[in-house]
């Protein structure tokens, strides 16, 4: 993200006095003043000076000095950019922004709070933009390539060298299609034959008719059967170079960092291997060889209608553009029309889902009839609009015809004359009318051409886009196998998921092998981040994590992950059998192994209770399965390859008591000698840790045993005090609190 | 007997009371460095307070909770609600309505000069009460929320946002560009 921009030749003057050119650090966009009307200003900052210019070059200046606590607050549509007076504690507004410029703010406030802080700071950011540097358009969603300023030519050829493979192929496909072509524009002038030679003088000669009968046949028998070997030539190359192209594309993702994945959606990323790839078949089947036929079909029999009768010719073309041009308009109203019944449709269905749904709701308070009169309404709405969208389409497709048709009367008419004049015969006349009809067709195909080859191009892009990637998390070339003993030590480490905002700041901490460590604090104050780190699911941005004194970046992912055991709070459990699920992990794993696995996670008596046991099939996300069973099921998972690392993010949060009970001793066997990090709301869950890390905001606040913080009475106190008060409140009011603190302990 | 029962049953207004702040007792004062402060007693002062609208799309003016000073991640504690802006002294008003126009900035579109719909994205040339824009909408999304039969709000994908508090009443072009994403 640029966060120094070129200013304007006028603005540039206006500042000269104040500050040189070569001091400026910050330049961004200040699009709206106080007032709330946008502007064309600038905030420019250098490591001691604010300048906000505005479009008329009047300037605010201000020392950085002069201030603290640079911060954005984010408002709804906008924003502002404020500071706090050092010499009065006066909070003061120093800019204000649309949302156009909230992330590049953000990042510039934070930067001069640096500053101010008397800290260096520089002025990259790898925050994406969203927009285009170039032309200011948002860039498709995900994507880093602007389909406006790409060179198509350049797609278009890196899309044409995915077909480079079947190079032989496809232009058999062209061979085929050209000999299509040219069978297609012989058919009209072998019925041309037909009518001059035998309807006219009524021939009597059986031999010439039924030859030119059968020439008709086998010509239309050839036609069909091209177009089958072509459809299935082109279907099978496309097929599978998008087979190829697919695999390619979700190879790559799998390769890249979560972080990539999570800053494109998951809707995205599906969409690209799946709807992207498909219009790059559909281009390699329909366009990039449909485009020369249609192109020759359209030279070809232009100038074969030049050359029968030119005159005629112009008639017949004149009009040719005017009724494409109409037709295109027509079909722009049409279009319309569909989409704004296809969002009726979707608004109609969204409320039938709510109703039928919710129907529990709906009958508990009695609220049929609004209901029914809600549904009422949308499908009035969608039946006027369905009834209006019939009748324009009954008017319109006549209309259509009557358009296309309009060329045919100057033929009638001017052809007629030829006919009695004698230039020419009826049989040409007849032929030079199925000519006439032909050319529509790939006119029509033209008009769309530039569209289809925009879209390809645009999905081509987004696919590209994906595999020119660079992982941000790769393994170092030297990365070496590695055994891990269990030793973790963050050292300084620092990291936010944006640049702006971070999110863990300057931890230090050591574990030992064998040792359990219980992450506390409220939300958002960093603990699954602190996970994250140590799976290496993002690079840390400052400081490095060890393990066993080797840098995590130097161990190759693969090795640093298979010897790590995750159970989140969310377990996700894939299609298949539970032995499948187990075995993730470990596919070579025994049948042995997986009853132990299985034991160990108290799950093996609830597995054995169904008919199937082991291969029960346990359906998208295990949803035949309780909570409690998904999560043990998941701990067996994590242990199956005896992992030296475990980690626990909030496993036992979302289940009743008794099951919880039932992990907990599950738990206990495994973390015994194992280093563990455990996260968890629920205090009790910790109780086995031999050190809490409470984190507060992203910083480390406490380290200790339980004992040794409930002594320092802290935040770590504090949230053992919240949690006994609630437990009075569900349990026996009559515990003490040294019993329950005991308990929790 | 019932209705000693009756009257031992708890309503919810029992349970929790809502602080409504009025005009007497609200001391506003704008600062120096562009915000605005709250007196409502000796001993309640906040150098600084937000104002949110409790209801903005259906009741604007009324429901206006005076909050102190959050951060963009957190709200900060709510101080009073003030239940119709109508019953308060005009140069307050006028402080509130330059903390509300602040927050929520929505600028009123009166032009659409074009209005293109490509690569999942609408892209459009608008005239607001703000100024000139060229906006972009994330398609297929609620963007073009339709608040009314004719009140339109549309959120572009940056999060700004531009209203048409009746969009019938725009000229005859803005009217059909708009239809094609309503």
């Amino acid at each position: 993200m640029t966060l120094l921009y070129e200013l304007p030749l006028s603005i540039k003057n206006a500042i000269a006095k104040i500050i040189s050119e070569d001091d400026i650090l910050f330049a961004i966009p200040c699009d709206l003043n106080i007032n709330n009307k946008f502007i064309d200003g600038y905030l420019i900052a250098t490591k001691t000076e604010i300048l906000v210019v505005n479009h008329e070059n009047e300037i605010a200046q201000y020392n950085i000095c002069d201030y603290k606590g640079y911060k954005t607050t984010i408002y709804v549509g906008n924003g502002i950019f404020e500071a706090t007076r050092v010499s009065d504690d006066e909070q003061c507004i120093l800019a204000c922004f649309t949302m156009d410029q909230t992330t590049r703010f953000s990042i510039v406030a934070q930067r001069i709070k640096l500053i101010s802080e008397g800290k260096e700071v520089d002025n990259i950011s790898d925050e994406i933009d969203r927009k285009c540097p170039k032309c200011g358009k948002a860039m498709p969603r995900g994507s880093t390539i602007c389909p406006y300023c790409t060179n198509k030519f350049y797609l278009i050829g890196r899309l044409l060298g995915l077909t480079k493979k079947y190079t032989v192929l496809l232009m058999l496909g062209l061979f085929l299609l050209l000999i299509l072509t040219g069978l297609v524009i012989l058919m009209p002038k072998i019925y041309s034959m037909v009518v001059d030679k035998i309807y006219i003088p009524k021939n009597n000669d059986m031999g010439l008719f039924a030859s030119l009968i059968i020439l008709y046949a086998f010509i239309q028998f050839s036609i069909t059967g091209i177009v089958i070997l072509r459809g299935r030539l082109l279907s099978s190359v496309s097929n599978k170079i998008i087979h190829e192209l697919r695999i390619e594309v979700f190879a790559k993702i799998h390769s890249l960092s979560i972080g990539f994945v999570n800053r494109k959606k998951i809707g995205d990323l599906m969409n690209r291997v799946s709807n992207d790839t498909i219009r790059i078949q559909q281009f390699v089947q329909n366009e990039a060889i449909e485009c020369i036929n249609q192109a020759l079909v359209l030279v070809g029999i232009t100038t074969l209608l030049f050359v029968m009768n030119w005159k005629m010719a112009i008639m017949v073309l004149l009009p040719a553009p005017i009724c494409v041009f109409m037709v295109r308009a027509f079909w722009h109203r049409i279009h319309l029309i569909y989409r704004k019944l296809w969002k009726l449709s979707a608004r109609a269905n969204s409320a039938l889902q709510d109703i039928l749904s919710g129907m529990r709701v709906v009958k508990a308070f009695g609220s049929e009839k609004t209901e029914v009169d809600r549904f009422k309404k949308v499908c009035r709405k969608f039946a006027d609009t369905s009834m209006k969208n019939e009748y324009f389409w009954c008017t319109f497709q006549p209309l259509i015809t009557i358009i296309m048709t309009v060329g045919s009367y100057s033929i009638l008419w001017y052809g007629g004359h030829q006919i009695i004049s004698g230039d020419m015969s009826i049989g040409q006349v007849v032929q030079f009318h199925a000519y006439a009809g032909m050319i529509y067709g790939p006119l029509f195909y033209m008009t769309n051409l530039p569209k289809s080859i925009a879209d390809s191009v645009a999905a081509a892009s987004r696919v590209f886009d994906i595999l020119d990637q660079t992982p941000e998390v790769s393994d170092a070339v030297d990365a070496e196998t590695f055994q891990i003993s269990g030793k973790v030590i963050y050292e300084n480490v620092s990291f936010g998921y944006s640049s702006y905002l971070p999110v863990l700041e300057n931890i230090d901490l050591e574990v030992e092998e064998g040792e359990m460590i219980g992450l506390v604090g409220h939300s958002g104050s960093g603990k699954s981040t602190m996970i994250n780190l140590l799976m290496r699911f993002y690079n840390v941005n400052d400081g490095k994590i060890l393990i066993d004194g080797t840098d995590i970046n130097d161990i190759p992912q693969n090795e640093l992950r298979s010897q790590i055991g995750v159970v989140l709070q969310e377990t996700f459990l894939f299609a298949g059998t539970i032995m499948d699920n187990i075995m993730y992990s470990k596919p070579d794993a025994t049948c042995d192994q997986v009853i132990k696995a299985a034991k160990i996670a108290n799950a093996h008596d609830f597995i054995m209770k169904f008919p199937d046991a082991y291969n029960t099939s346990i359906g998208e996300n295990g949803q035949t399965l309780s909570g409690g069973e998904r999560q043990r099921i998941a701990i067996a998972r994590a242990i199956i390859h005896n992992p030296k690392i475990l980690i626990l993010d909030e496993a036992t949060s979302s289940l009743d008591t008794e099951t919880e009970l039932l992990i907990q001793q599950a738990l206990q066997r495994l973390v015994k000698n194992r280093t563990t990090f455990a996260i968890a709301h629920r205090l009790s869950t910790l109780k086995n840790a031999n050190r809490l890390l409470v984190l507060d905001h992203g910083k480390k606040a406490e380290l200790g045993t339980h004992d040794e913080l409930i002594a320092l009475q802290g935040i770590y106190y504090g949230l053992v005090m919240a949690q006994i008060k609630m437990t009075r409140m569900q349990g026996d009011p009559s515990l003490s609190e040294e019993e329950l603190l005991k308990d929790i302990g | 007997m019932i209705d000693e029962v009756e009257k031992k049953v708890s309503t919810i207004d029992d349970l929790v009371e809502i602080r409504y702040v009025n005009d007497d007792e609200m001391e506003l004062k704008r600062t120096v460095g562009g915000f605005i402060s709250l007196k409502l007693s000796e001993t309640e002062f906040y150098p600084r307070i937000s104002v949110y609208r409790i209801f903005p799309l259906s009741k604007p003016n009324e429901f206006i909770s005076l909050r102190e000073i959050g951060t963009n991640r957190d709200l900060g504690k709510e101080v009073g609600i003030i239940r119709d802006i109508k019953t308060i002294s005009p140069d307050k008003v006028e402080m509130l309505h330059d903390e509300i126009d602040r927050r929520y900035f929505t600028p009123e579109v009166s032009h659409i000069f074009t209005l293109k719909d490509e690569f999942g994205y609408v892209y459009m040339d608008i005239e607001t009460s703000a100024g000139l824009k060229k906006i972009t909408v994330q398609n297929g999304s609620n963007n073009f929320m339709k608040i009314t039969d004719t009140r339109i709000i549309i959120i572009d994908i940056d999060g700004n946002r531009y209203e048409m508090t009746d969009y019938l009443s725009l000229d005859a072009k803005s009217i059909r560009l708009l239809e094609t994403m309503i």
